[in-house]
């Protein structure tokens, strides 16, 4: 089924310079060379019929629709398979060719279904148009021979159908499941006629590989494969361009629209981080912004253990305000602070920042990045100036060697996963740095040349002595290091990492990676034309996280590796909106675009444009609000769209913060694990409700849109405004687009941003102002934005956090594809059907040695905690290592990590927990308090009283 | 009276690990600039 207005080219763009001249029609062009003819017709405005072929796929030639009558060629070329070639003279349409194409129709509808009227297709069905362009008027085969009208759907999958009984073996599923996502879960089996497009092995597609990603369901071009919505809702009226508000991929979706409500979501092929292509959870799973646990009404209570009473929203700032106000005049200036997150827009993140600064009066706000990469804002703005990545995804398409460090794209950022393993398939090298084997290490022919199976918390161990093979084997790239970096701290570094203690061989006792391993995925890095680092929170969250970071800049410079497409540093940020969290200034010491609080000019030039003093300290990061709160110094929190209770560490103690405060104050769609220990609930706006832009990891600024009204009345912008004007300080702004170019005229950065410009370009890469007018793809092509490239030395300092006889094994934690993060928003969606609980992941030799089966319950203690989850008994992870995720409140994940964190930026290190792991038959006692404190706050969220809340 | 940011526990704690990133610098008056300047940047000029 087409998206609505969009024209499909039926083959991909070339990207040739060459230019190549032909005629079509009796019609003159010029194309790139490599386009195919029925690219070129199209692109000279004649639709040549096709079946089979379409623009996001290589041509396949089998429907033959397409097929072209060529100056001195014999036969009837397809049209999608022929490259252009200069002096050729195509025909589209000849009496011929209409006969060829009529025939070819005949045999579709002989064996399809005619329920044209009651399809949901109907009137966006391609192989009905061509059915009409082609001019069918009978199907003399009759339809009483042999078909495949019988065959059952397969309604498993819980967004799309299958239904063979329409299916022509067009093979373009295949072909997406394949080229577009990377996956091949699809096959056509049998021959001839008895060719049948199954899922694995003539599995459900439930059961099989297939990941959902909707790929197929998008190149289908007839009902075959259809998602539920359209069955349900019929096809939609409209379209919004939008972007999608789970991971940091930023995918750009239109989002097709009955009236106010979304039918689907289509990946948009103008995307530029996405080029059409989306995952299960973008595609599909949108429909928690109208689940039933939705709050939709402002509510405030005296004490946690209170029912909630509804309020007008103007009640509830009113006294919000007021309580914050007494809080401040009682214990200080300081007493109270924010959060923001990446559930924000980047207008509303800055709104956020503007409020504590201008109108609480101090630096106490911070944002979700604590948690996650505010190593990489660190480690890089040290080495070389800047705190994000510095490519492009696409990037990557000019790898030679890619070494994934501490991620795993294919569950965390899936379709870039999807675009890595394109060029992994083209023959780029792989190396895997990770304690577990993750869906990178191995997938349909992709194989890594080497899986660095390192222990966790040993990670800059590892960049060490990568780095020592770089120096001690004449592997530096000189030149570039002395044109580009600073030669003092060069040469201590390079002194440092050549010391005999971070060879390979004295780290392998430490890190259980083979020093000959370790050298050879050295050179494989270091020797490649390009070479190209991705990391995620695997380096980030640990207590040498910004150490690491600045370890992998120190490779990267010293191999050459930044500067132009296809090499790099790249961070994979992991949520919607956090690269553009961090920009718009949520930091407790930094204002907008990164300047620290104390520079006095930038200090200034917010003072007079916000018409207030501002401070000059470093205000509370989060997790030192906890310690302010326990201490008795900070009691008042505006958290917006962030869920502190569940996805900071050690849950005991940040619950205990909180319930030391006097006031609590959260804005978001549900009642959320922190807002059950809230005094002040005011309901949040998903991204289809409000309008502004996020920015994703690759510094790309993109529109999001409002597709319907806020369901609560208004978007998070209008609510943070409210509070300002009932605290105090006026903010009057009347669309966010006001508040991105107040964010424009004082960020050098997002200078030329405006929603204008970003509607005009589809989306902006910052920098963005007068020496990069149109954004910059790739950063530091001349020299390093802090001028020359600091090498910084990375000595390896072991994890406070021991293994000992009574906690032997180490926890490290990640992400599932079909969760996101605390799963506020993928729980409430169908997505459940694939991991409905979190599991704890142990070797086979660990589970045996502790009598523990697959599907057990098991005890899983820390140093600060207890929890218990069900085993899988698996060899992703190594002996001693055990892995789970955090994307249910229940799981207690957190409960067991401790307080331990980066020594730079308090990132906590979640990654390396020693535990000791034990068949239980029973949940933890804070699961069993976790359940009644549930239970009791559902209660009062319906505004009843709790007996013995106490 | 100023409000404690971080009590000593904490504050030992993160200085502890801030010193060890800078002790393996060369040159030790360096190291010490450092570490004063990465806690004043973080903390405020109230731990400088």
């Amino acid at each position: 089924m087409n998206q609505l207005n969009s024209i499909d080219f039926g083959t991909p763009k070339s990207t040739s310079s060459e230019l190549i001249t032909l005629e079509i029609d009796g019609k003159m062009m010029t194309v790139p060379k490599g386009t195919s003819v029925m690219r070129a017709a199209v692109e000279s405005g004649v639709q040549i019929p096709k079946l089979c072929a379409t623009d996001s796929l290589n041509s396949f030639g089998s429907c033959r629709l397409c097929v072209v009558e060529i100056e001195g060629r014999k036969g009837y070329p397809a049209s999608c398979t022929t490259p252009v070639e200069n002096g050729m003279k195509v025909k589209t349409q000849t009496d011929k060719l209409a006969n060829i194409r009529r025939g070819v129709m005949e045999l579709y509808i002989s064996d399809h279904p005619l329920d044209c009227l009651t399809c949901p297709t109907n009137g966006n069905c391609e192989l009905q148009d061509m059915a009409g362009v082609v001019g069918l008027r009978e199907v003399r085969y009759g339809y009483e021979g042999s078909n495949h009208l019988d065959l059952k759907k397969d309604e498993s999958n819980p967004y799309f159908t299958y239904d063979p009984a329409k299916c022509i073996v067009c093979n373009r599923c295949v072909r997406a499941c394949e080229e577009t996502q990377g996956t091949f879960a699809l096959t056509i089996d049998g021959r001839g006629f008895e060719s049948r497009v199954a899922a694995s092995q003539n599995e459900s597609f439930m059961d099989s590989e297939c990941v959902s990603c909707g790929a197929c369901v998008q190149a289908c071009p007839t009902a075959t494969l259809t998602e539920k919505t359209v069955i349900q809702m019929g096809q939609a009226d409209h379209s919004v361009t939008t972007t999608c508000a789970y991971c940091g991929v930023g995918c750009s979706f239109k989002a097709e629209m009955k009236g106010s409500e979304v039918v689907r979501m289509v990946p948009n092929k103008n995307g530029g981080a996405n080029h059409g292509h989306s995952c299960v959870k973008g595609r599909f799973a949108w429909g928690y912004s109208s689940h039933k646990d939705r709050m939709l009404k402002p509510m405030i209570r005296a004490k946690i253990t209170d029912p909630w009473q509804e309020v007008t929203l103007e009640q509830a700032l009113t006294h919000a305000a007021s309580e914050f106000r007494r809080i401040q005049g009682t214990y200080g200036k300081n007493a109270i602070g924010g959060i923001t997150s990446s559930r924000c827009t980047n207008e509303e993140v800055y709104l956020t920042q503007k409020l504590i600064r201008a109108g609480f009066g101090n630096n106490n706000t911070d944002t979700c990045a604590r948690v996650c990469h505010s190593p990489t804002g660190y480690g890089l703005k040290q080495t070389i100036g800047e705190s994000a990545g510095t490519q492009t995804f696409d990037s990557v398409m000019h790898a030679d060697v890619i070494m994934v460090i501490g991620a795993n794209p294919v569950a965390a950022h899936p379709v870039f996963a999807s675009q890595m393993k394109r060029r992994l398939r083209q023959g780029a090298k792989l190396i895997v740095i990770d304690p577990r084997t993750t869906e990178m290490v191995k997938s349909p022919h992709i194989q890594a040349q080497y899986h660095l199976k390192l222990l966790p918390g040993t990670n800059v161990a590892v960049i060490s002595a990568l780095a020592h093979v770089v120096v001690t084997e004449g592997l530096l790239k000189e030149d570039y290091i002395a044109e580009r970096c600073d030669l003092k701290s060069y040469n201590e570094w390079k002194a440092f990492i050549a010391l005999p203690e971070n060879s390979p061989e004295a780290m392998e006792k430490v890190t259980g990676v083979p020093a000959d391993d370790l050298r050879a995925a050295a050179r494989l890095y270091a020797k490649a034309g390009n070479g190209a680092i991705y990391y995620g929170l695997g380096v980030t969250e640990h207590a040498q996280g910004s150490t690491m970071v600045m370890g992998i800049a120190n490779l990267a410079m010293a191999t050459g590796n930044v500067g132009r497409e296809g090499v790099g540093i790249n961070p994979l940020r992991g949520q919607n909106n956090v690269q553009g969290s961090c920009d718009m200034g949520s930091f407790p010491h930094e204002l907008p675009g990164y300047r620290h609080v104390s520079d006095t000019t930038a200090r200034t030039l917010f003072e007079d444009a916000w018409g207030v003093k501002l401070d000059p300290e470093p205000g509370l990061r989060i997790p030192n609000m906890f310690d302010a709160a326990l201490e008795g110094s900070f009691k008042g929190l505006y958290c917006v769209g962030e869920d502190i209770v569940q996805s900071d560490p050690d849950t005991q103690h940040v619950a205990s913060a909180l319930e030391a405060m006097e006031c609590i104050v959260v804005q978001d769609l549900f009642l959320n694990e922190t807002a059950k220990y809230a005094h002040v609930f005011l309901p949040g706006s998903s991204f289809l409700e409000k309008d502004g832009t996020f920015t994703n990891a690759e510094r790309r600024i993109s529109r999001v849109r409002k597709v319907m009204p806020a369901k609560s009345g208004m978007s998070d912008w209008e609510t943070t405004q409210a509070f300002s004007n009932a605290l105090g300080y006026p903010m009057h702004y009347s669309h966010p687009s006001e508040i991105m170019d107040e964010i424009a005229r004082l960020t050098p950065t997002f200078q030329g941003v405006s929603f204008e410009r970003i509607d005009a370009l589809e989306s902006i890469q910052w920098p963005c102002n007068e020496s990069a007018p149109e954004g910059t793809p790739t950063m530091h092509i001349e020299q390093f934005v802090r001028g020359k490239g600091k090498f910084i030395i990375t000595k390896y300092v072991p994890s406070l956090e021991k293994v000992t006889q009574k906690f032997p094994l180490i926890l490290t934690t990640g992400r599932i594809l079909s969760q996101y993060n605390v799963g506020a928003q993928t729980r409430r969606t169908e997505n459940v059907r694939w991991h409905s609980e979190d599991l704890l992941e142990i070797h086979p030799h660990d589970a045996a040695e502790r009598n523990i089966k697959e599907a057990d319950w098991v005890g899983i203690e820390s140093r600060s905690g207890t929890t218990v989850l069900r085993a899988k008994v698996t060899e992703n992870v190594q002996p001693g290592v055990v892995y789970t995720t955090f994307h249910f409140p229940e799981s207690g994940a957190n409960v067991i990590t401790t307080d331990n964190s980066d020594w730079a930026t308090h990132c906590p290190e979640y990654k390396v927990t020693a535990v000791q792991v034990m068949p239980v038959t029973q949940p933890s006692q804070w699961q069993k308090d976790f359940k009644k404190f549930d239970e009791m706050q559902l209660k009062l969220s319906q505004g009843l009283p709790v007996a013995s809340a106490n | 009276m100023k409000e404690t940011l971080m009590d000593a526990e904490n504050l030992m704690k993160m200085a502890n690990q801030i010193g060890a990133f800078f002790e393996s610098m060369p040159n030790q008056e360096e190291a010490q600039a450092g570490i004063a300047n990465h806690i004043k940047k973080i903390l405020g000029s109230a731990y400088a």
